[in-house]
């Protein structure tokens, strides 16, 4: 048996941990208006920001595939401004990662400020505490289980996928070549006892990390300001 | 002293408000109604809490809120409820931004200056703690974000007035001096003991005192409280009561108390502002407008009643007897040394009367009076208003009683009052 490359492993991490502190900046902003809005339009965001959830991975790659490529509207831009494309590279991941676990990002954190609602909110602004203080200090803390959902389900959803990143991203070792693609590769080389490393690796991984988040969200009160 | 000058509007579906005036905020000034009478709308709206609302509101010469080249919000109207502001379509909400720095953007035609800029306190009916903090996390918050450096309006020692800002700008306090400190909320509401315990921990009762307590820390010029008792029970209620009643002297602010309960205006209050039909019907002393027979169908579903005052005599066989001017009245001992100016409150259904002074009976407490108007609009009832010396008491009588007596405004007739519902210290 070959050494085991443990570099797909690496890149799946990173990619992860990127992708969320991506989905937290743009996620958040849009979930809080979901939950405040009056609009009418919220009924439309809310439906596009779902459609990653029941487009087959394949249609959304190809989409991406189309739009981020030198041929893209994005990707040319991408293109004349660094010089290099946008598929098949660890950016073009990024981007397209974002945008399929981008539900699982917003949905949680929607709830959570749902489940907080307005009512802590005008207590501190009376207190005289401005919109951004009363956010940071009084919806961020009492929503903190929502951004624990998000930012968990976010890492696993991103490091499960598959059908995307073959599509964006190919199967370029150290760029590209994330663990789900290479359990892939693996099997097709019927490499199957570093398949079985990889997978028993990523099932382990994910159960941990849904256990510790279904203890720590035991912990958390649910967010709210009555007593 | 501070006042209020109001001019607001406000549409919603199937309810509608408009209320103008200059309140006199002194001491505790109550703000009544049945409900759904928009008593915690205007509230809100005093605290920039709907923004949705039209019009004007001034602090004592600080502007809140105002439309500069707008309509007066007295004949807004809000464009078709049917939501045309959808699809593009711009309605006036959409000129009604503001700017979170504090001033105001000068090409829009509405100032609109958000709560956090504006130096009320809120007490909350459902007291709204954060959870996330312990109830000296809660005090802190209020202190961290208040606003900072100013004493309060008031008859105060406080008042001392300093530094003054343009009006129109005026987010901040106008006035230097002591800010209002932890020690001495902790010390006025007993809060001590809580500081650590966690809101869930509390119980009802002393969960508000927190709320008041928060509210004060955060340093406002009055105090807005929505039927902070609401939920509480009876013994809770006498409990809390007794901390808001020296809230305006202690702190040297002015309080607007929301209430539907007559008896705590009746024991809170000097003035009141009565609430109908989101309109302001009346403001004035409290027994003066509870003594104005006009204003009853605005309290109606309320018990109807009137609040006079009496010098306690003395005491005298478990009696308190109380001087009036036209007689004397004997209560169940009450807890007040002689001299001292009580109001009481009495329910119209426990006044009586008779034409002839009454022998042989149990009721204790009767004066001469004179019936001032008879009011014939109750169904089986009628509603007298009795002048008694200067003072005037409410008396609820059947139709049959109005006839066989033969009842008529001008006459002179004799009180009887069964019970004295309530003592309120003045």
């Amino acid at each position: 048996m070959e050494g085991l490359d443990l570099g797909p492993v690496w890149l799946s991490i990173q990619l992860a941990t990127v992708t969320v502190l991506v989905l937290l900046v743009i996620a958040t902003p849009l979930a809080w208006w979901l939950a405040f809005t009056r609009a009418r339009s919220r009924a439309v965001i809310e439906a596009i920001v779902a459609l990653p959830l029941v487009l087959p991975p394949t249609v959304l790659g190809f989409y991406l595939l189309i739009v981020l490529g030198p041929a893209g509207a994005i990707g040319r831009f991408w293109v004349e401004l660094t010089d290099t494309t946008l598929t098949f590279s660890f950016t073009g991941l990024v981007i397209a990662s974002v945008i399929y676990s981008f539900p699982f990002a917003v949905q949680p954190l929607q709830g959570a400020f749902e489940a907080v609602g307005r009512a802590p909110l005008e207590a501190a602004a009376t207190l005289g505490a401005s919109p951004l203080q009363t956010f940071a200090r009084v919806a961020s803390p009492l929503a903190l289980r929502g951004y624990v959902s998000a930012i968990v389900l976010g890492f696993a959803h991103t490091l499960g996928e598959f059908g995307v990143v073959l599509m964006v991203g190919g199967n370029i070792p150290g760029s590209t070549k994330v663990v789900s693609i290479a359990v892939f590769e693996h099997v097709e080389t019927i490499s199957y006892a570093q398949a079985h490393i990889l997978s028993a690796g990523l099932l382990a991984f994910s159960f941990v990390v849904l256990l510790v988040v279904y203890a720590i969200n035991r912990r958390i009160p649910i967010g709210t300001a009555y007593g | 002293m501070a006042e209020l000058a109001l001019d607001v509007a406000i549409e919603k579906p199937g309810f509608s408000l408009q209320a103008s005036g200059n309140i006199a905020l002194d001491r505790i000034t109550a703000l009544f109604g049945a409900s759904g009478s928009g008593k915690t709308t205007l509230l809100r709206i005093i605290a920039g809490l709907e923004p949705a609302a039209r019009g004007k509101v001034v602090f004592d010469g600080q502007v809140w809120q105002d439309e500069r080249d707008g309509a007066p919000a007295r004949g807004w109207k809000a464009p078709a409820t049917s939501g045309t502001t959808s699809s593009g379509q711009r309605g006036p909400s959409d000129e009604r931004e503001t700017s979170s720095s504090g001033s105001f953007r000068k090409s829009r035609k509405r100032r609109f200056l958000p709560p956090h800029e504006r130096a009320v306190g809120f007490v909350f009916q459902d007291t709204r703690l954060f959870t996330h903090l312990s109830v000296e996390g809660n005090l802190r918050f209020a202190l961290r974000h208040g606003r900072s450096g100013a004493g309060n309006v008031g008859s105060g020692s406080r008042d001392v007035r300093s530094g003054t800002r343009d009006a129109g700008s005026g987010a901040l306090n106008v006035r230097s001096g002591n800010r209002i400190r932890m020690s001495e909320v902790v010390a006025a509401l007993d809060l001590e003991r809580l500081l650590a315990r966690r809101p869930a921990s509390l119980s009802g009762g002393e969960r508000q005192r927190v709320a008041i307590g928060r509210a004060l820390l955060a340093n406002p010029q009055v105090l807005l409280m929505d039927e902070p008792l609401s939920s509480l029970d009876t013994p809770r209620k006498r409990e809390i009561v007794s901390y808001i009643e020296a809230l305006p002297e202690r702190f040297a602010i002015p309080v607007l108390y929301v209430t539907h309960d007559i008896d705590e205006v009746a024991r809170l209050s000097n003035r009141m502002l009565l609430l109908s039909a989101g309109r302001i019907a009346a403001q004035g002393s409290v027994s003066e407008i509870l003594g104005r027979i006009d204003l009853w169908p605005s309290m109606e579903r309320l018990e109807a009643g009137s609040v006079i005052e009496a010098r306690v005599e003395r005491h005298e066989a478990g009696m308190t007897h109380l001087a009036f001017e036209t007689g004397t009245l004997q209560v169940p001992a009450v807890d007040a040394v002689p001299g001292k100016v009580l109001r009481l409150r009495v329910h119209a259904r426990d006044v009586a009367v008779a034409t002839e002074r009454p022998q042989h009976l149990s009721i204790r407490n009767i004066l001469p009076a004179t019936i001032e108007k008879i009011d014939l609009d109750a169904t089986v009832h009628a509603e007298l208003l009795l002048g008694v010396g200067a003072q005037t008491l409410r008396a609820r009588i059947t139709r049959n009683a109005l006839e066989d007596l033969g009842l008529a405004e001008g006459q002179q007739v004799h009180a009887l009052i069964k019970s004295v519902l309530f003592e309120g210290r003045l």
